[in-house]
């Protein structure tokens, strides 16, 4: 009788029923899969319907969001030279071609004192390019490409279709988390790579709105090719960090340059 | 980006040396356990009880023990707070405090023949309204021990 019960409490002492079961590892990639797959579709609905109301939005109703959000930005601090006036002759040309950078923004160009390879526009439509971009290339074809992906980013109204992707991730993660710091950081750190991907696809937009641009006005796109084969030399990053990246590859932008017309 | 490398990498050490640490301390759990078994015997709930023998000595015995999940096990159930259902990496931490203090109390009942009246608290120990604070735990195992002449 003693020695039954002996064993019965040896038998509840190693099989314990007040703990689960199931392995931790198995359940956090089960839940984080959920939660990143809920994300992702909540984010392509909503991101969807924002980029189809930027495409159908009238100019003047740009032009209000534009200077509403571009109060902080004060260009006076940066100096004029050579290279800028060159780039503005430049500009004058690329701009008569196209329909959507008309009596818009005035697209003041200005150089930035930075020894990387740069350029960027901000959402009024002022362009950036850095010192060391400008020292690199002294080609007008090269440099014409380089200022029509920029005013392509513009013409595109990527600014705006950024700036409302921005607004959205941020209310789907307070919809998500509430306070719960967690879930704020993974879904954070998910969407941080969401972002990239899309805007890559917009850099593959703008390469071929520049590349048409190159066209038209020099019959042909060596400018655009020999930027990217600078570009190939200047850069050391191997081809499959690419998912991280900002831009698509090099390579893949030259492709991409060299098939379409 | 650094951030998610930054966390994967937390996630990934606390799983490991959670893991460790949870197993060596079932086993530790089981080894005292298995040599209690002939030892005093606990009598939950028992408020009246009567014995026609001596009784040499009343004593108060309590066990402590404070205990909290690793980083991994709090980050799985911030997530599972989401989706509800049950907080199985919490279950396990739960046992193991529950399982050590009763252990503690009736070790401090050595030579006794009883533990009657034997009670379980818990208590949680953090701030509720504190953000980033660690879940905890103090489980409190209290009961009257009894020594026949």
């Amino acid at each position: 009788m003693n020695k039954d019960l002996e064993a019965k409490y040896l038998n509840v002492i190693n099989d314990n029923i007040n703990v689960g079961k199931s392995n931790a590892m198995i359940e956090f990639i089960i839940l984080i899969a959920g939660i990143v797959a809920i994300f992702i579709l909540l984010y392509l609905c909503a991101d969807t319907i924002g980029c189809f109301f930027i495409d159908r939005m009238s100019d003047k109703t740009q032009m209000q969001i534009e200077n509403a959000f571009s109060f902080g930005i004060q260009p006076n601090m940066y100096k004029k030279s050579n290279n800028t006036k060159k780039l503005e002759i430049i500009r004058d040309k690329i701009v008569p071609l196209d329909k959507k950078l008309q009596g818009k923004s005035k697209f003041p160009i200005y150089e930035v004192p930075e020894k990387q390879i740069n350029a960027f526009v901000t959402p009024n439509g002022t362009i950036f390019f850095t010192q060391g971009l400008l020292s690199e290339i002294k080609d007008e074809e090269t440099l014409t490409f380089v200022l029509a992906h920029e005013l392509g980013h513009y013409a595109h109204r990527d600014h705006l279709k950024s700036m409302s992707r921005q607004i959205i991730i941020s209310l789907i993660l307070s919809l998500f988390s509430s306070g719960n710091n967690n879930v704020d950081m993974t879904i954070g750190s998910i969407s941080d790579l969401n972002a990239l991907t899309y805007s890559r696809n917009q850099e593959r937009n703008a390469d071929k709105y520049a590349n048409k641009v190159v066209y038209s006005l020099y019959g042909n796109n060596q400018g655009a090719v020999k930027f990217f084969k600078l570009l190939e030399k200047k850069e050391k990053i191997p081809e499959y960090f690419q998912y991280f990246s900002t831009h698509p590859s090099t390579k893949q932008r030259l492709k991409l340059i060299q098939n379409g017309r | 980006m650094s951030d998610i490398i930054f966390l994967l990498i937390l996630l990934g050490i606390t799983y490991l040396t959670g893991s460790i640490i949870e197993k060596r301390h079932f086993d530790n759990i089981k080894k005292r356990e298995i040599a209690l078994i002939k030892k005093p015997i606990i009598n939950f709930g028992a408020k009246t009880w009567h014995t026609n023998k001596k009784i040499k000595k009343i004593e108060l015995v309590t066990g402590e023990c404070v205990i909290s999940g690793d980083y991994f096990k709090n980050f799985v159930a911030s997530l599972k707070n989401f989706f509800g259902g049950r907080l199985t990496t919490f279950e396990s931490v739960l046992d193991r405090g529950r399982r050590e203090a009763i252990l503690r109390m009736r070790e401090k009942a050595r030579g006794a023949n009883f533990i009657i009246n034997t009670r379980i608290e818990s208590v949680m120990i953090n701030d509720n309204y504190q953000k980033d604070t660690v879940p905890q735990c103090a489980i409190i195992a209290y009961g009257t021990a009894i020594t026949y002449e």
